[in-house]
């Protein structure tokens, strides 16, 4: 029997994750893509991977957040595009209603979000720099030969963590081959490092902030043990990790789609087998030089962006009726 | 004779003035475009490496004006109210320009305690080349405009000899910062309040339709006294804080299809209205329905009353209002009237706001939904958006941020 269903995208700058939801909520599949730099393609490949078990159901609206959402709204045609902020705290709240604090940790972005009875009420990213995410940890266990979920195992055997300077990736780093050839244990190092993280976003992200339980740790980052160990340590608590912890913002997008109601944009599971071509330029009418980008699927033309004057959002839908 | 006004810095609360004074002391004024992306560039190119963004950006205007002005118009302002200071960068900013524009004659409009000038003048010598290393010998100079880079004498012709013509100027200045300053505290903009201070002519053309009336599609006479959803939403609002009446909700009831809410802000006028350096954070907020309150829209006096219970004056003028804008959007958010949320938008590596950033993050943020923005160079406006965005869900309350 066909019924309906949402979908949830969340295009971020490591991963791309797709959820398909039942109206209750309740996650039918869910898939981790890497982006890998391709946005539009690993979304395709998720559509695909997706159609196979649900093109014969309709999808009763599609929702889009991560930091690539505004392009891959225009491109699937979502009917809601919303920041990965709300989308996350949605998601939180909708596996753990009593929910104070949510931690979450993804490719470039971390951030904490405070929620108190039931509504966001306060929130923090970390600014310009990068040295608590993912990104980071991704990098360093390629340097150790170490896969993340080894690399989390081999921190929880630590015995004592070295101390490592987290304030900056690329400082980090030198102490970090500064301290291995000193000869401390690997173990200690790793474990040194996910402390290292960990106090970089107490100092950046969380700062100021009323962290109090229930703490969800959710994002890509949350798989890896010793980073959730060192999170523990230093709040004397324990925090949980979300069953579909790295799908959280997707989850969130679907579900703040089902909110919005029946809409239908939704281009469907076949754009996976469509041509999609991004084009760029400079405008040349004013001194700003802004960058549009446009969306061409088969040869039709969506909407351009990326303008200051506006004109683009407009001409481009109008040349196109 | 053309002098430049660079549309950067104080820009924002004088230009008016200084258009005025010009205006009536027999110049030209030439006042440069909007920032965009060439002038930005221009400007980050010259300036030194560790000033702040918007010192960078002022540089960019004087390179433009520099192509068609016969000197510029640069204000030292160290202090525009007593026992008060703008920015140490302000003082030396003068000296900067003529450093990077040794062939450009600088007119520096130099004040201490007020914004009006204490002495305007023109420092000798070609930048800070004495006469005989300037790449411009003084001669040419002299034929191009009339100019030798002697004193504001020369700049103004008369205009320190004759007290008549310089006391005339300095009252035309006076009379047009007192309107500009009269239509902020009304609730525009600072383009808005300058076009229609300006009249009519050269307004932009979205401003020209909101001034039709909704029932006749005739435009209405410019008084300030703008009909329309916006301009009377705002001008209630504008008119009972000025009044110290506790806002009525009542007064900015949401218009439209969006729910409107309204959103205070804080921060140095350069970085809140300059729309280049902030990404458009302003037209972003009004896109999505919200109204907007900024220190230059508060009565002084009032947020001086607010400031009351510091254990030390803050000697930062633009500090002061910010922090003291801030707590009356607190106290107007306390009272579950009129204030939805609260931004802070500051410039990177600006010493001054680290300290008042600091202040009103801890005064503030547990009690309005707070958002504080760091400006620099970047244009992406990925990671601005969202926190935006995140921020209005907040702003918007239970019945938006809500679980679903």
């Amino acid at each position: 029997m066909a019924t309906g269903y949402y979908l949830g995208v969340d295009v971020g700058s490591v991963s791309t994750n797709l959820v398909v939801i039942d109206e209750n909520g309740y996650i039918m599949k869910k898939i981790y893509l890497r982006t890998e730099g391709k946005p539009i393609l690993s979304v395709q490949k998720g559509l695909d991977q997706l159609g196979r078990d649900f093109k014969d159901h309709e999808i009763l609206g599609a929702g889009v957040t991560g930091s690539g959402r505004k392009l891959i709204g225009k491109v699937i045609g979502a009917d809601l595009v919303k920041n990965e902020i709300t989308a996350h705290g949605v998601a939180a709240l909708h596996v753990h209603p009593g929910v104070k604090t949510v931690f979450e940790s993804g490719g470039q972005d971390s951030k904490i979000i405070i929620i108190r009875e039931g509504t966001v009420v306060d929130f923090a990213m970390n600014t310009v720099c990068a040295a608590g995410t993912g990104s980071f940890l991704d990098q360093q266990a390629k340097r150790l030969n170490l896969s993340l979920e080894e690399f989390g195992e081999l921190a929880l055997r630590a015995q004592v963590p070295v101390r490592i300077a987290g304030r900056c990736s690329v400082f980090a780093e030198s102490d970090m081959i500064h301290k291995q050839q000193m000869g401390y244990k690997l173990e200690d190092i790793v474990a040194g490092l996910c402390e290292a993280l960990m106090r970089n976003y107490f100092n950046n992200v969380g700062k100021g902030k009323e962290i109090l339980p229930p703490v969800l740790f959710q994002g890509g980052v949350a798989a890896n043990k010793g980073i959730k160990a060192a999170f523990e340590k230093e709040l004397g608590y324990e925090i949980t990790i979300p069953e579909h912890y790295e799908v959280m913002g997707a989850w969130g997008a679907a579900l703040l789609a089902r909110k919005a109601g029946k809409k239908k944009g939704f281009r469907g599971f076949s754009l996976s087998d469509r041509e999609i071509r991004v084009e760029s330029f400079e405008c040349p009418d004013c001194p700003n030089c802004c960058e549009i980008v446009t969306v061409v699927i088969d040869g039709e033309a969506i909407p351009g962006w990326g303008g200051r004057c506006g004109k683009w959002e407009k001409g481009v839908s109008r040349a196109t009726g | 004779m053309k002098v430049g006004i660079p549309r950067a810095l104080l820009y924002y609360w004088y230009g008016p003035a200084w258009k005025a004074f010009l205006s009536a002391a027999g110049l030209e004024p030439v006042v440069s475009p909007p920032t965009n992306k060439a002038i930005m560039t221009a400007g980050l190119k010259a300036a030194v490496d560790e000033i702040c963004l918007p010192v960078k950006v002022f540089i960019g205007h004087c390179l433009e004006l520099q192509k068609n002005c016969d000197a510029i118009l640069v204000p030292r302002l160290t202090s525009v109210a007593r026992k008060e200071y703008t920015c140490p960068k302000f003082m030396g900013l003068p000296d900067m320009v003529r450093r990077l524009l040794p062939r450009t004659p600088v007119l520096i409009w130099e004040s201490a305690g007020s914004f009006l000038p204490q002495r305007l003048w023109t420092p000798p010598g070609p930048g800070l080349l004495s006469e005989e290393e300037s790449p411009d010998p003084a001669g040419q100079a002299g034929t191009a405009g009339g100019i030798t880079n002697g004193n504001a004498r020369e700049i103004i012709p008369g205009i320190t000899r004759g007290r008549g013509r310089m006391k005339k100027a300095l009252a035309a200045a006076g009379k047009a910062h007192a309107i500009y300053t009269g239509l902020l505290r009304r609730g525009y903009l600072p383009e808005e309040a300058m076009a229609i201070a300006d009249g009519l002519r050269g307004r932009p053309a979205g401003l020209r339709q909101k001034t039709k009336s909704p029932a006749t599609g005739q435009d209405l006479p410019d008084t300030g006294a703008r009909v329309g959803a916006h301009g009377e939403a705002k001008q209630d609002l504008i008119g009972l804080y000025g009044q110290g009446v506790k806002p009525d909700r009542v007064g900015v009831q949401r218009h439209g299809t969006k729910p409107g809410r309204v959103i205070g802000l804080v921060g140095h006028p350069y970085c809140l209205y300059d729309s280049f350096v902030n990404t458009g954070i302003l037209r972003f907020l009004q896109e999505e329905g919200c109204r907007l309150l900024t220190p230059e829209m508060l009565p002084e006096e009032k947020i001086n009353a607010a400031l009351k219970g510091l254990p030390k004056a803050i000697y930062w003028t633009m500090g002061r209002l910010a922090l003291g804008a801030s707590r009356l959007f607190r106290a107007y958010a306390r009272e579950q009237a009129g204030v939805d949320g609260l931004i802070h938008v500051a410039a990177f590596a600006c010493g001054p706001e680290a300290l008042i950033g600091e202040l009103i993050k801890r005064e503030c943020s547990r009690e309005i939904p707070y958002l504080q923005i760091y400006l620099d160079e970047h244009t992406g406006e990925a990671g601005l958006h969202t926190r935006l965005e995140a921020f209005l869900d907040l702003a918007g309350g239970k019945e938006r941020a809500g679980c679903v």
